[in-house]
This record gives C-alpha cells, sequence and structure tokens, in this order.
C-alpha cells in the first residue's frame, strides 16, 4: 500500500483530531450522581469500565435477572455495563441459587466480576424510607426481616418497626424485591460496597 | 449509474445473517451458549473478539492471560476468512446494504477505484488508532460501544431478557443516521468508519476466495464497463487485482454475479502464494 | 412418629381412600433447611398417603425464592421422589382466582389448579416463630398456595385477617406440625433451632396452631427466651372468629403419647 508523505502526515493529523473528540467524549460528566450498583464479585470501578466487553453474558446467566445494562445516565464511561435493580430481581449470592457459585462471576470472560467468597462481598447498603414502610403506618409487616438472609442485619423493635444495620447488610436486595409497599420503602444504594 | 437491485445472492446473505440473529437470541435462552459478537461461552470454551481483546489490553495495561488462546483462535479464522464475516453474518451491514438500496438516488455518479485511493478508506486507520490509543493513554473504553454486531446483539438479548430498549439502540440510529447522510460510496460506515470492520481488513492476509479477473477477458479498458467496481460495496479497484485492496472483500460476490462478460472468477487462495 | 399422631386422631383412611389427589403442603419459605419441615416428616405424610390409596402431589409456592431451587435445597425433591409423590411447583401453574364469601378483608383470593381441584389438603409446617404474626404454623402456611403476588397484598391490607380469610377457602383438611426441632426466640429465618421432639396432627387448623403456639411458648419460657402469649396471637383469633376452626383450649382435646 503506497502512501505518500503528505497523506501520512494528514493521516495523523485525522487521527489527532479523532482522538481529541474522543478525548472531549470521555470528559462528558456522567448526569447521574451516585455510583452503580455493581453485581458481586465487580472490580474496583476504576477498572471495571475498562475490562467489561460489554458481552451481555452476565445478563443472561443471572437466574432471578437481576442484571441491567446501563445506559447514558450512568456515564457514557459505563454505557452498556452491567448494573444490578433489585427492583426487577433480587440477587441471590448470598441465599439461593447463587449462594454456592455466584453466576455472573463464573461466566465473565474479563474477570470484570471475579469469584469471590460471599462472605467478602458487599454489593450496596439498603436505606429505609420510614414515610413508606408499612410497618411504620401500623400494619403488620416485617417481611424484609423475614427474607434478610443475613443474621441480625434486620432487627426488629418491640413495636414490630424493621432496624437496619448497614455494617451486616450484604446488599443482596432481598427486602428491596420482596418489600411489599406501594411505592416500595426500601432503595438498595452502592454506599459501603466492598468490590474484589 | 444503476439503482442497486437485490439480488439471489443477497437474499441468501440476508437469509445467513438471520440465521446468525435467530442462533444468538435463541441460544442464550436455552442454555447452549452466551453471550454475543464481543465476547461468548459455550461454558467450557469462550471466544472473544481480538479487537476487544485488544482494548481490554491497552486500556488496562495488563495482558489477561486466559483469553490469549480465545482472542487467537478467533485472529485466525479472520485471518483466513477476512471480512466474509461482514458480508454474510453482520446484520448492521446487511441492514445498510437494504437501507441504500432504498434510498441510493440516480444522480449518484458511479465511483469506485479512483477515490479508494482518496480518503475515505485510508481514514478509517487513523479512527482505530484514534479508538486504540484512547484506551492506552486515557484508559477511555468507550469505544466498544462502536462495534455495530455487538451493538446489535446487545438490544436483542436485552430485549429478550428484560424486556427492555437500552442505549444501544440510539447507537444503533446513529450508526444508520451517520451511514445516510454521508456520501453514497457503497457501505459507507463499513467502509469508512467502522473500527472493526477496519481492524478486520487488517488482519485478513490469507483472505480466502477473493474476486480474481482475467485481464484477457476484461472489457473495461475497451469500453469502460467497471461495473464489478460499482456494484462492490466495499469499493474495491476489483480491476486492478491489487493485493492490498483486496483485503477489503467480503465476498458477497456482486462482482462475480455482475460482470457482463463473466471475467471474473472467485480463487480460493491468491494464487502468488502458490509460487 | 407421624403415623401414630395421624392414628390417635382417626387415622388417615377417613381422609384418603383409593383415587384421591391428595396435596402435601410443606412450609418451604426459602432455601434454608431450618424454615422447612423436615424432609422425612414430608416422607411420612406422603407415604401415610399413599398406603390409603391416594396420588399424592407435594406442591408449593416458595414466598422468598425461586420454588423449585427452594425444594431440592431443603431435600424435599429427593424423598418426594423415593416415596414416589410428584413434585409440582406451583407458581409454574396459571392462576385461578376463588371467591372468598365469609372474608373480612379479602372478596377474593388467587391460587392454583392444583390446590384448588384436590380432594386432601394436607398442611405440613414446622413449628415457627415469626417476627409480625408471632407464630407461623398452620394457617399462616397456606399463604403457600397462593402467588407471591398475594404475599404482597395480605401484608398491605391486614395480614392477620387475610390469613384467616385466606383459611376460610382453602383450610387444611389434615395438618401434620413438625415441631421434631422448632425455631424459637424469631422467625421464620434466623431463629434458634431447639429439639421439641413431637409431632402433632389435627384437623383443625386453629386448634392445632392454638395448642402448638402454647407449647412453644412453654419451651421458650423454659429455655429462658423472652417469650409471647399464645392466647394472643391475632391470626390465630381471626381465624377463630370466622369459624374456621376453634381456638378455645377448654373445647380443644389434647391426646398426647410418648415414644421413646
Amino acid at each position: 500500500m503506497r502512501i505518500t508523505r503528505r497523506q501520512f502526515i494528514k493521516l495523523l493529523a485525522e487521527g489527532a483530531a479523532a482522538l481529541s473528540a474522543l478525548k472531549l467524549v470521555s470528559l462528558i460528566p456522567s448526569p447521574s450522581p451516585t455510583a452503580i450498583l455493581r453485581p458481586p464479585g465487580a472490580v474496583k470501578e476504576e477498572y471495571f469500565n475498562r475490562l467489561c466487553v460489554r458481552c451481555g453474558i452476565c445478563l443472561e446467566v443471572c437466574p432471578t435477572k437481576a442484571i441491567l445494562l446501563s445506559d447514558f445516565n450512568d456515564g457514557i464511561e459505563a454505557v452498556d455495563t452491567p448494573k444490578i435493580d433489585p427492583t426487577v430481581g433480587p440477587c441471590e449470592f448470598f441465599r439461593g441459587r447463587c449462594e454456592e457459585v455466584m453466576r455472573c462471576s463464573k461466566f465473565c470472560p474479563t474477570e470484570a466480576l471475579q469469584l469471590a467468597d460471599k462472605e467478602k462481598v458487599k454489593i450496596g447498603t439498603v436505606e429505609l424510607n420510614p414515610d413508606k414502610c408499612l410497618a411504620y403506618i401500623g400494619k403488620e409487616c416485617v417481611v424484609c426481616d423475614e427474607m434478610c438472609p443475613v443474621p441480625e442485619a434486620i432487627t426488629i423493635t418491640s413495636d414490630l418497626l424493621p432496624i437496619f444495620h448497614d455494617e451486616k447488610c450484604v446488599g443482596c436486595g432481598l427486602c428491596v424485591y420482596y418489600c411489599p409497599a406501594e411505592p416500595k420503602a426500601l432503595t438498595l444504594r452502592p454506599d459501603g460496597a466492598k468490590r474484589a | 449509474m444503476e439503482k442497486t437491485k437485490i439480488g439471489k445472492i443477497e437474499a441468501i446473505r440476508a437469509v445467513t445473517a438471520s440465521l446468525a440473529v435467530l442462533f444468538f437470541t435463541a441460544a442464550p435462552v436455552l442454555g447452549l451458549m452466551y453471550g454475543t459478537t464481543c465476547a461468548l461461552t459455550f461454558g467450557s470454551f469462550t471466544l472473544i473478539s481480538p479487537l476487544e481483546l485488544v482494548l481490554v489490553s491497552l486500556s488496562t495495561k495488563t495482558m489477561l492471560v486466559s483469553l490469549i488462546v480465545p482472542g487467537l483462535v478467533v485472529a485466525l479464522i479472520i485471518v483466513f476468512f477476512g471480512r466474509f464475516f461482514c458480508g454474510w453474518i453482520c446484520p448492521v451491514g446487511i441492514l445498510l446494504e437494504y437501507s441504500h438500496a432504498i434510498t441510493e438516488r440516480k444522480s449518484m455518479k458511479g465511483v469506485g477505484s479512483l477515490d479508494w485511493i482518496g480518503w475515505k478508506n485510508r481514514e478509517r486507520y487513523a479512527i482505530l488508532l484514534a479508538v486504540l490509543a484512547a484506551g492506552l493513554m486515557f484508559d477511555f473504553a468507550a469505544p466498544y460501544l462502536f462495534s455495530p454486531p455487538g451493538v446489535f446483539y446487545r438490544t436483542i438479548l436485552y430485549f429478550t431478557f428484560q424486556g427492555a430498549i437500552g442505549a444501544d439502540l440510539t447507537v444503533l440510529l446513529l450508526i444508520f443516521t451517520l451511514d445516510l447522510f454521508a456520501v453514497h460510496y457503497g457501505r459507507t460506515w463499513c467502509n469508512t468508519l467502522c473500527p472493526l470492520g477496519t481492524f478486520i481488513s487488517t488482519l485478513s492476509i490469507i483472505n480466502l476466495v477473493r474476486p480474481k479477473v482475467d485481464q484477457e477477458k476484461c472489457i473495461d479498458f475497451d469500453l469502460n464497463c467497471l461495473n464489478c467496481e460499482r456494484t462492490c460495496p466495499m469499493r474495491i479497484p476489483i480491476t486492478r487485482n491489487d493485493k492490498w485492496a483486496i483485503m477489503e472483500c467480503n465476498k458477497c460476490l456482486k462482482c462475480w454475479a455482475n460482470c457482463p462478460v463473466k471475467a471474473i472468477k472467485m480463487e480460493v487462495f491468491d494464487q502468488r502464494f502458490s509460487k | 412418629m407421624v403415623r401414630k399422631a395421624v392414628d390417635a386422631i382417626g387415622g388417615i383412611r377417613q381422609l384418603v381412600s383409593e383415587g384421591k389427589t391428595v396435596v402435601v403442603k410443606p412450609s418451604v419459605l426459602t432455601s434454608d433447611p431450618n424454615c422447612a419441615p423436615d424432609p422425612r416428616v414430608i416422607a411420612a405424610v406422603a407415604k401415610l398417603a399413599k398406603e390409603a390409596g391416594g396420588k399424592v402431589i407435594v406442591a408449593e409456592s416458595s414466598g422468598g425464592g425461586d420454588t423449585a431451587y427452594c425444594l431440592s435445597k431443603v431435600g424435599i425433591t429427593s424423598v418426594a421422589e423415593e416415596v414416589g409423590a410428584e413434585v409440582r411447583v406451583l407458581p409454574s401453574e396459571d392462576e385461578v382466582l376463588l371467591e372468598v364469601p365469609n372474608g373480612q378483608k379479602l372478596q377474593s383470593v388467587k391460587t392454583y389448579p392444583t390446590i384448588s381441584k384436590c380432594d386432601v389438603l394436607i398442611s405440613v409446617p414446622r413449628l415457627k416463630r415469626h417476627s409480625s404474626t408471632t407464630v407461623t404454623i398452620s394457617l399462616k402456611n397456606m399463604m403457600g398456595t397462593t402467588p407471591q403476588s398475594e404475599m404482597g397484598r395480605f401484608h398491605r391490607t391486614d395480614l392477620s385477617q387475610c390469613i384467616a380469610d385466606l383459611n376460610t377457602v382453602l383450610k387444611p383438611d389434615l395438618t401434620v406440625v413438625d415441631a421434631t426441632v422448632a425455631m424459637a426466640r424469631t422467625g421464620p429465618t434466623g431463629g434458634d433451632m431447639i429439639e421439641m421432639n413431637t409431632i402433632m396432627a389435627s384437623k383443625d387448623p386453629v386448634a392445632i396452631d392454638r395448642v402448638a403456639a402454647k407449647r412453644l411458648q412453654e419451651l421458650e419460657q423454659q429455655m429462658g427466651i423472652p417469650s409471647f402469649d399464645a392466647a394472643n396471637v391475632k391470626h390465630i383469633n381471626a381465624a377463630a372468629a370466622v369459624k374456621v376452626g376453634t381456638n378455645e383450649i377448654k373445647k380443644i382435646v389434647i391426646i398426647e403419647e410418648d415414644i421413646l
């Protein structure tokens, strides 16, 4: 393939222009201020977006369909990477179909999600909104405590109100998924996540 | 220039692309295979797109040892079959050809070979290198987004598994829009922008099944035919039998089908190698 | 032990005869075996029903997990297969709507054809405490014959009354309570597993809940665990009020036998 010096310099200039365009795009800030809830076994966020090849395997193998794909709101760096939504499906890594092996991490080809001891994994921390909680408005409900797989992560007061112990929460989202309040009284936040 | 008509071979290629879509849609549901053209797994073994592997390695500055073989296997397939994927399987490319058939206007001048040396086909190297450099220099991996088959298959799997439409549809529409507004030079996106396509053509060294023009039968010189080059979606200067240009060949067989004097033969191996 | 308990209240043949469809409903909320009855108890009940000529189906709709996985993990799928009972994962069936004519808070309830069409319904729960309803025994076990969506509806409405209303239309013909090991202090997950070595049987789910609750209360008091008042369990009393059964201790005949 013959190429003159002039054409070569032109190519270099165009390459530099394309590179600058990409750099500008990378600087666009993410519209959403919060970090992303990642599947269990996720590596630190700075590596995650680079290791993840957006193959969709984790989404396909998840037995509860808890994994969604990030969109432009989550930042252009993260588009199409996996994120957990416990209102769609709870993550059964601590108790349930993935308690013995985390399927998403088992099949991830690039180890953006790594197999880990479930005692060492924390997806995030759950947060209660008492204004929406059925127990706080006098109904008989502590489904969150019934479903919670971690001993003493949720305790009940003598008035039958749930109390959440953030340091014990593993962020599986079972309580969020099963919370019968409409709208739900619980949200899962990425705070306190422990990454591989 | 004649409006490109959809011929029999195009129809067959649409069928093979549809079968691939069907496979990628049904296999994960049945548990036979998971993933897309970015990376896929059969449980026991994995395959990964070598471009994705290079991007990962550059942006993380590490080499994932377990992926060397999967990446090399696919790279080897590309070395032998070249842009066959682009011609017979990539759903976006096939759809682009069909959209061209609808939107191409008679006013488009017959172009082809002379323009190949021009800016459109070389600029893609600048784009590909910029994408790789972005990964290396500032860890920006978002160009994963612009692998069209990955985008397409992800759109499908997201719909199959979550019933949702995500960012991928926007990217697909962007690709189609870019292609429509660009000047028509065959498969414009594939020829001028697609980083994956550029990567594949660079690797297609052995490139089985490519057109060879019998210079004695060819009437271009006398009658200024150039039918092959006019119909070639990759805008290859076919009559020149140029070994670099021929790396773009996606084996669509249009040149072979449209030559009025049947001067084109699809040869399997490059005769020059066998000397 | 199961056979003796059932015989003491009249024997299985009072309920099951040749060709009858018998559903055995264990309490499998999650994949935690402590929540579920001991698989051997399920096996015993199933065998008993089979001997009487019944076609036995073990059915469940787990409220806190994937039913098929939970049934398998707690060991019930394998024992059911061993004794020749069919296992049915209720959520895989189409839902049916049942009217609740005597319901205070429920006008209708969703369930599954396996439950609505069976001849004999046997409830086999483990004796457990519960963080909101105080105890979960036979009456609450019936929630597992409904889809998960109904669980949400009950909690939003009035849980105890809904349990009572549910049992007016889906009342178990026989209850066998697995109190071999009971869950005390709290439940239905995370409580203390304490040996009680008891099996209870009754055709009246309110009565058995009342008596079993009392036994659990006594056990907790013995072990020094902060306990409850078995006479004041809301859903048991509500069920008595809508005539599902009786909760008056004076009227309940308790036949006890020590087997060693």
